[in-house]
C-alpha cells in the first residue's frame, strides 16, 4: 500500500504540473456554477476530477513511465492500484470543493438552499465513479496511444453523462430526488460495488498487457 | 560458476516478425554485447528478459529465477526508450522510483546526478537524449544491482559521454558477481568491454562467442577471386565490386587474412552472410 | 606495470599482454613478489574484456611467471625469473648441443658455426 501511495503522489505531483489550466477550468466553473451558471459545468467539473486519473495514464504513455516503473519493484497491481486512488480522490476532491463553493454560495445568499447542488453530490460521486468504472479498464487494456477513438469515446461517455445528468436535474425543477436520501446512498453503495469489479477487471486485463 | 542469464528456445510471434526460438547464456561476471539491425529482435528479447513482454514458449532465467519480478532488486534495466515522468525533477523521480526497490542508494543517486551533471530544477522532459540516458543510468545502478540489462544505453551520447558511461561499466564489473547484458549498434564500445557477443538477425541468434574467439576464428581477406575460390566453405561472406574483392573467412584456413572488427563482422554476416541470401 | 595493447597487430590481444609481461619479469622492470594487478582491473585499464586479461594470466602461471593466490591477487613467483633464465638456459644449451651435433655430421667447424650465429644476431636485431 506504501507503494500505491507513493505511485499515487508521483501522479499528483505530475498531473497537477501539467494540468494547471484545467484545474483553474474546475475551479472556475464551479465558482460560476455557485453565481448562477448552467448546472452542466458545475456537474462537469466532479466528473473531470475523476478523470484526471485517465489524463494520468495518458501522460504515462507519452512518457513512457508505465512501461519503465513495470521494470522496477512496483507491480502491475500497484501501478492499477494507483490510478484507481487517483481516480477516487480526484471524484471526492472535486465534489467537496464543489461543496464547498456552495455553502459558500448559500452563505453569501448567491444560491438558494433549495435547489443547491449539495444534496446530489453522493448521487454525482456515485456516477462518476461508476462512469471511470467503464473506462479505466479500457484504457489499461487498449491503451491510449493505441486508441484515439476510445479518447473520444470516453470524452462522449463523460458529457453524455453530465448531460444527462444536468437534463435531468434541471427538468425536474432542480431536484428529483434529495441526493442524502436512500437513493443517494444506494448509488454510492452501487458505484463502489461496480468500482470494485472494475479494478479486478482491469488487474486481470493490465497482467495481460504486453510492452 | 552460476549463470546470470540462460535463455531456452524462446520463442515470440509478433504479428509478421518471429522472434526465436532463441538460446543464449551469459556466464556470471561477465559482459555479452548483443548486436543486430534495427528490427532484429534486440528491444524484443530485452522485454521479453525484463517482464514486458511474456513468451509464446520456452523459458528464461535471470540469476537463476524464471520471473523478472523476482529479481527485480538485483536487475539494473535501461530501456531504449528513457521513459520517466516528463514533468518531474531528477531529485523527485529519485524519490518516486526509491519505495520500488529495498536497496535504493539515494547518495549513491544523488552522487551519480552530480557526476553527470544534471541539472537539479530542470524537469525531466526537458532534458536531451543524453541526460535522459544517463538519468537512466543512474536509476538503474543507485540500487546496486547484480545484472544491469541496457538496450542502446549510449544512444545519444557523444564520444566523451560513452567513454564515462563506459568507464562505469567497467567499475560496476570490478566485482565478480556483476554482469551485463548489452544491446548497442556503438560496435567500438562492445569490442572494448564485452567478454560475449550475441548477433541477432531476424530474429535469430547467427552466433553466439566469446568476444576474443570470434575475432581469431574470422578475418577479413582481400585478394583474388580465385584465392577465394579456393577457400570453399571457409568463406562466411563476400563483398565484392568492381575492384575490390573482400570476404569474411575462417583464418583457420586463410592465414593471410588480417582479424575482423566486430563491425566488419557484423556488416559481412548480416549483409553479405551466405546464409542470408533470401534477402 | 605498462601494457600497450595493439589492436591492428594480427598478434591476439592475450598474446601481447603474455609477451610483454614476460618481457618485464625477464628485464627485471617487474620485481619479484611485485603484484600484478587484478585480471579485472587490467581489463578496465586496458578496456578489453576480462576473458582475454584471464587468458593471459593463465597462461603466465602456466609457464611459471606469475603465481596466483585465491582472495590476493597475482604476483610475479619468487625467483621465477630466475627459474625461467635457468630453465632458457638449459633449452640452449640443448639446443647448442644439438646444433654442434648436427654440425660435427656435416662438417661443419665451429668457426663457421660462430660466424651463423653472428649473421643470425644482427639479422634478428633488424627486424626489432
Amino acid at each position: 500500500m506504501n507503494k500505491v501511495w507513493a505511485l499515487f503522489r508521483g501522479d499528483v505531483r505530475s498531473v497537477v504540473r501539467c494540468n494547471k489550466i484545467l484545474l483553474v477550468m474546475i475551479f472556475g466553473y464551479q465558482v460560476a456554477y455557485v453565481f448562477g451558471a448552467l448546472s452542466f459545468l458545475g456537474i462537469l467539473t466532479v466528473v473531470l476530477g475523476g478523470m484526471l486519473a485517465y489524463t494520468s495514464i495518458a501522460m504515462d504513455e507519452r512518457d513512457g513511465w508505465n512501461r519503465f516503473v513495470l521494470t522496477t519493484g512496483y507491480t502491475r497491481k500497484e501501478y492499477v492500484l494507483s490510478k484507481y486512488l487517483l481516480a477516487v480522490v480526484g471524484t471526492i476532491f472535486c465534489a467537496l470543493t464543489m461543496g464547498v463553493f456552495s455553502l459558500i454560495g448559500i452563505t453569501v445568499g448567491k444560491m438558494n438552499s433549495d435547489n443547491s447542488i449539495l444534496p446530489l453530490l453522493p448521487v454525482l460521486i456515485g456516477g462518476t465513479l461508476i462512469m471511470l468504472s467503464v473506462a479505466l479498464p479500457l484504457s489499461f487494456w487498449f491503451g491510449m496511444e493505441k486508441a484515439r477513438l476510445l479518447s473520444i469515446l470516453i470524452i462522449a461517455l463523460a458529457c453524455g453523462f453530465t448531460g444527462a445528468f444536468a437534463g435531468f436535474t434541471e427538468g425536474n425543477d432542480g431536484l428529483p430526488f434529495q441526493g442524502w436520501s436512500f437513493t443517494g446512498l444506494m448509488m454510492i453503495v452501487v458505484s463502489v460495488i461496480i468500482l470494485a469489479v472494475s479494478v479486478m477487471i482491469s488487474l486481470k486485463v493490465f497482467d495481460r498487457r504486453e510492452f | 560458476m552460476s549463470d546470470a542469464i540462460v535463455v531456452r528456445h524462446m520463442k515470440k510471434k509478433l504479428g509478421n516478425f518471429t522472434l526465436g526460438p532463441i538460446d543464449l547464456h551469459l556466464p556470471e561476471g561477465c559482459v555479452m554485447g548483443l548486436i543486430g539491425e534495427n528490427g532484429a529482435g534486440k528491444s524484443t528479447l530485452i522485454s521479453l528478459l525484463t517482464g514486458l513482454k511474456h513468451p509464446d514458449s520456452g523459458e528464461y532465467t535471470l540469476l537463476g529465477e524464471a520471473d523478472a519480478g523476482l529479481v527485480h532488486e538485483n536487475l539494473g534495466i535501461v530501456l531504449d526508450i528513457p521513459g520517466f515522468p516528463s514533468s518531474l525533477t531528477a531529485d523527485e523521480i529519485g524519490k518516486l522510483v526509491a519505495p520500488g526497490f529495498a536497496n535504493w542508494d539515494a547518495e549513491l543517486y544523488a552522487r551519480y546526478c552530480r557526476e553527470f551533471a544534471l541539472p537539479d530544477k530542470t524537469r525531466f522532459g526537458k532534458y536531451s537524449r543524453g541526460m535522459k540516458m544517463k538519468l537512466s543510468i543512474a536509476v538503474a545502478l543507485a540500487h546496486h544491482p547484480r545484472l544491469l540489462i541496457l538496450d542502446e544505453p549510449t544512444g545519444g551520447l557523444d564520444p566523451v559521454m560513452r567513454d564515462e558511461i563506459l568507464d562505469i561499466f567497467y567499475e560496476f564489473m570490478q566485482d565478480g558477481s556483476h554482469s551485463i547484458l548489452i544491446s548497442s549498434h556503438i560496435l567500438s564500445d562492445l569490442e572494448k568491454i564485452c567478454d560475449y557477443i550475441s548477433f541477432i538477425h531476424q530474429g535469430k541468434i547467427l552466433l553466439s562467442d566469446e568476444k576474443d574467439r570470434m575475432k581469431e576464428e574470422y578475418g577479413i581477406f582481400s585478394g583474388s577471386k580465385s584465392r577465394l575460390a579456393g577457400l570453399g566453405n571457409a568463406v562466411k561472406a563476400v563483398r565484392q565490386t568492381a575492384s575490390v574483392c573482400e570476404a569474411l573467412v575462417l583464418r583457420q584456413y586463410c592465414p593471410e587474412a588480417r582479424p575482423a572488427t566486430l563491425e566488419e563482422l557484423m556488416v559481412f554476416l548480416l549483409r553479405f552472410g551466405k546464409e542470408n541470401h533470401d534477402e | 606495470m605498462t601494457i600497450i595493447i595493439e589492436n591492428a597487430s594480427p598478434l591476439p590481444i592475450y598474446e601481447q599482454i603474455i609477451q610483454q609481461v614476460r618481457a618485464q619479469i625477464l628485464s627485471g622492470e617487474l620485481k619479484e613478489g611485485e603484484m600484478l594487478p587484478s585480471i579485472r582491473a587490467l581489463a578496465k585499464d586496458l578496456r578489453i574484456s576480462v576473458i582475454t586479461t584471464r587468458r593471459a594470466y593463465d597462461e603466465l602461471e602456466r609457464e611459471g611467471y606469475i603465481q596466483t593466490v585465491a582472495g590476493r591477487g597475482s604476483f610475479v613467483g619468487r625467483r621465477s625469473a630466475e627459474l625461467v633464465r635457468e630453465e632458457n638456459l638449459r633449452r640452449i644449451e640443448q639446443l647448442l648441443g644439438e646444433a654442434l651435433q648436427l654440425a660435427g655430421q656435416s662438417g661443419i667447424g665451429i668457426a663457421q658455426l660462430e660466424e651463423m650465429l653472428r649473421l643470425l644476431a644482427e639479422t634478428d636485431e633488424q627486424k626489432g
